[in-house]
C-alpha cells in the first residue's frame, strides 16, 4: 500500500516535472519568436464547406496586411487535428478554431492535457454552432463570435422593407434557447421592438400539437413576424410539414429563417433568411486579433460577440403568396431576391 | 474527267472555302461589337454588391458588363489582373491605380464632395479624443492604408475597427464594438433612417470627393460615361451620387 502510494506520487511529481519543462519550453519559444506574432488558424474539412472557407479567407485577407507585424499558420485537417499539430501551436498567441470540428477537437486536447492549461493560448471560436456553450462550458481560455444573428438585426431590415408599422416578433422556443431569447430582448427594446414568446418543450410526446397551439397563439396576438430559431429539434420534416408551414404559408405574416435552406420557394414558408455573410465573419475576426493584440494579448476569458456582417435573401415569390406589403426600391438592400 | 472539273472552281468559291470566309468576317469585325468592355464597381453603399451590378447591367445593358465587389482583395485583384476598361469607385481607390484616369466625377446638391461626419448611438462621445476611442469605418484600401488615411483626414492616431459593407456599421455600435462610425453625412441619414435610437452626429468639417469613375490611360471614355448620363434617379443614389460631370 505504502510503496504503490510511493510510486504514485513519484510518477506524480515526475508528470508535473515534465509539464512544467514542456510549459517551459513553450514559453521559451513563444518569447524567442516574439518579433512576428504568431497564430495557428485551424479548420476541418475546408474543402468540402465553402462557408468555412470563406470565413479562412475573411482572417487572412487581414492578416496579410500586416505580416510584419502578425504571421498565421493554417491548419488543415479531415477526421480530427492530432495532439502533436496541437502542441505546436500552443507557441502561438492564439489559437483560431474555424468550425465545430476544429473546436471539438480542441476540447479534446485541453481535456486530455489538462497538465498543460497554463500554456493554452487564448482560443477563439467562428464559424461554429453553440459558441456560448462552447467558449464558457468547455474550453479554457476561450472567446468566441455568435453563429446566429441577432434579431434586432433582421427586424431592422424589415422595418425597412414594409413599414414603421412592423415592429412585433413572435418566437416558439425550447428552454435551451432562454438565455438567447433574453439577450435577444434587450437589444429589441431600444429599437422599440415588441418579441412575444411561446415557450415549450422540446422533448414532449406531442410536440406537433404543442408547437402547432403556439404558432395559433402568437398569430392570434397578431405578430408581424415569426422568429424561427436554428434548433434542429423544431424543426424536423415531420414538424415543418405538420405545423410550421400549413399554419404559415398563407398568412401575411414574415417568417425569418436563418438556414438557406428554408428561405427556397418550393418550401413555401419563409419569406426572409438572415445569416452570417462568412468573409466578413472572418475579417471581424481578424480585426478583433488586431485589437487584443494591440491590448497585449490580453482578454476577458468567456467573451462571446455578436456577428456583424450579414446576408440576407428575400423570398419575393413567398411574399406575395403571403400577401405581404413592401417597398420594392428597398430590394436593393438584399443580397438575393428569389422571383 | 472529275479532276478538271474541280480544276474549274477558283479557290475561293469552293463549298470548303465558305466556312473560311465566314470565320474571317468575323474575325474581322470590330472588337466593340464581339466583346463588351467590363466596369469594375467598388463603391461603398447600402445598396448590396449584386444590387449595383444588376442596376447597372439593366440601365446600360449593351457593350458594357458590370462586375461588383464590396472586398478590396476582390478589387485589387481584378483591377491588378483583370484590368478592366473602366473603374466606378472613390478617388483614394482609383488614385492606388497609376494606369487609370478619372474621367466623370459624381454630384450632389451641385457639390462635387460631400461632408464626412462622426456618429454615435445613445451615447454621447468626446470627438476631441479621437485617439482613445475605437472608430468603425468601411475598408476601402486594406487596413494599414484605411487606417493611415482616416487618421490624416481625422488627425488623430485611431484605433479603427473595419467593416466591409456601410451597413455594418451600425451592429458596430449597437452592439458595442465601436465607440462611433466615421461615415459620409449621406449614408449617416440613409442609415438613421433605419433605427429608432437616437443618433448623434458630430460635425468635424471634412469634406472627400464624391464617387469617381475612370478609364485606363488612353482608353475612349465614350461608352462609360453615356452609361452614367443615362442612369435614373435611383441607379445613382446606389452609386452615392445624384448627377456626373466631367472632371
Amino acid at each position: 500500500m505504502g510503496s504503490n502510494l510511493t510510486r504514485a506520487l513519484t510518477k506524480t511529481n515526475y508528470r508535473n516535472i515534465a509539464s512544467a519543462l514542456l510549459i517551459a519550453i513553450i514559453l521559451f519559444q513563444a518569447e524567442k519568436s516574439n518579433a512576428i506574432e504568431n497564430v495557428h488558424i485551424f479548420v476541418g474539412q475546408p474543402q468540402r464547406l465553402s462557408v468555412l472557407q470563406e470565413t479562412i479567407e475573411g482572417i487572412t485577407d487581414q492578416l496579410i496586411e500586416a505580416d510584419d507585424e502578425i504571421s498565421y499558420e493554417l491548419v488543415e485537417f479531415d477526421t480530427g487535428a492530432d495532439d502533436e499539430q496541437f502542441l505546436e501551436a500552443l507557441n502561438s498567441k492564439m489559437i483560431i478554431l474555424v468550425g465545430n470540428r476544429a473546436a471539438k477537437s480542441y476540447h479534446e486536447f485541453q481535456t486530455n492535457h489538462t497538465e498543460l492549461e497554463a500554456a493554452f493560448p487564448i482560443a477563439f471560436v467562428v464559424s461554429a454552432l453553440d459558441v456560448d456553450e462552447l467558449v464558457n462550458n468547455h474550453l479554457f481560455n476561450a472567446i468566441g463570435i455568435r453563429y446566429e444573428i441577432p434579431l434586432v438585426t433582421s427586424m431592422v431590415i424589415l422595418r425597412d422593407l414594409i413599414g414603421p408599422k412592423f415592429d412585433h416578433a413572435g418566437v416558439v422556443y425550447n428552454k435551451l434557447f432562454t438565455k438567447q431569447i433574453t439577450e435577444n430582448e434587450a437589444f429589441l427594446a431600444p429599437e422599440n421592438f415588441q418579441l412575444s414568446k411561446v415557450l415549450i418543450d422540446r422533448n414532449d410526446k406531442r410536440l406537433k400539437r404543442r408547437l402547432a397551439k403556439g404558432v395559433k397563439q402568437l398569430i392570434k396576438l397578431k405578430v408581424d413576424a415569426i422568429w424561427t430559431l436554428n434548433d434542429t429539434a423544431m424543426m424536423t420534416e415531420d414538424l415543418m410539414v405538420g405545423a410550421w408551414i400549413p399554419l404559415l404559408q398563407k398568412r401575411p405574416i414574415s417568417v425569418i429563417v436563418g438556414v438557406e435552406l428554408l428561405v427556397q420557394t418550393k418550401m413555401s414558408f419563409a419569406n426572409v433568411g438572415i445569416f452570417p455573410d462568412h468573409y466578413g465573419l472572418g475579417a471581424q475576426t481578424a480585426d478583433l486579433v488586431f485589437e487584443i493584440m494591440d491590448e497585449g494579448w490580453e482578454t476577458e476569458d468567456g467573451e462571446v460577440f455578436q456577428p456583424i456582417s450579414i446576408k440576407k435573401v428575400f423570398n419575393k415569390a413567398v411574399s406575395d403568396k403571403k400577401r405581404i406589403r413592401y417597398d420594392e426600391t428597398r430590394l436593393v438592400l438584399f443580397d438575393e431576391v428569389l422571383e | 474527267m472529275t479532276r478538271s472539273k474541280v480544276a474549274r472552281w477558283p479557290l475561293s468559291f469552293t463549298p470548303f472555302s465558305l466556312p473560311v470566309i465566314i470565320v474571317t468576317l468575323f474575325l474581322s469585325l470590330p472588337i466593340s461589337i464581339t466583346q463588351a468592355e467590363e466596369v469594375h464597381i467598388f463603391v461603398p453603399s447600402l445598396a448590396t454588391a449584386n444590387s449595383l451590378q444588376k442596376q447597372l447591367t439593366q440601365a446600360c445593358p449593351t457593350n458594357l458588363t458590370f462586375q461588383a465587389t464590396n472586398k478590396v482583395k476582390d478589387s485589387k485583384k481584378v483591377i491588378k489582373k483583370a484590368l478592366p476598361e473602366f473603374i466606378i469607385s472613390m478617388q483614394p481607390v482609383i488614385e492606388q491605380y497609376p494606369d487609370y484616369q478619372g474621367v466623370y466625377r459624381g454630384t450632389r446638391d451641385g457639390k462635387t464632395t460631400e461632408p464626412y461626419i462622426l456618429a454615435s448611438i445613445e451615447t454621447t462621445i468626446d470627438p476631441s479624443s479621437l485617439a482613445t476611442l475605437k472608430i468603425g469605418v468601411v475598408d476601402l484600401l486594406g487596413r494599414r492604408k484605411m487606417k493611415k488615411l482616416v487618421s490624416n483626414v481625422l488627425d488623430a492616431n485611431i484605433k479603427a475597427k473595419f467593416t466591409t459593407k456601410i451597413e455594418d456599421l451600425f451592429p458596430l455600435l449597437n452592439f458595442k464594438q465601436a465607440d462611433a462610425i466615421f461615415v459620409s453625412k449621406n449614408h449617416i441619414e440613409q442609415l438613421k433612417a433605419l433605427t429608432t435610437q437616437t443618433v448623434h452626429i458630430y460635425d468635424i468639417n471634412i469634406a472627400l470627393d464624391l464617387t469617381w469613375a475612370a478609364v485606363k490611360k488612353g482608353s475612349d471614355a465614350t461608352l462609360l460615361t453615356t452609361c452614367l448620363d443615362s442612369l435614373d434617379a435611383l441607379t445613382n443614389k446606389s452609386l452615392g451620387v445624384e448627377k456626373w460631370v466631367q472632371i
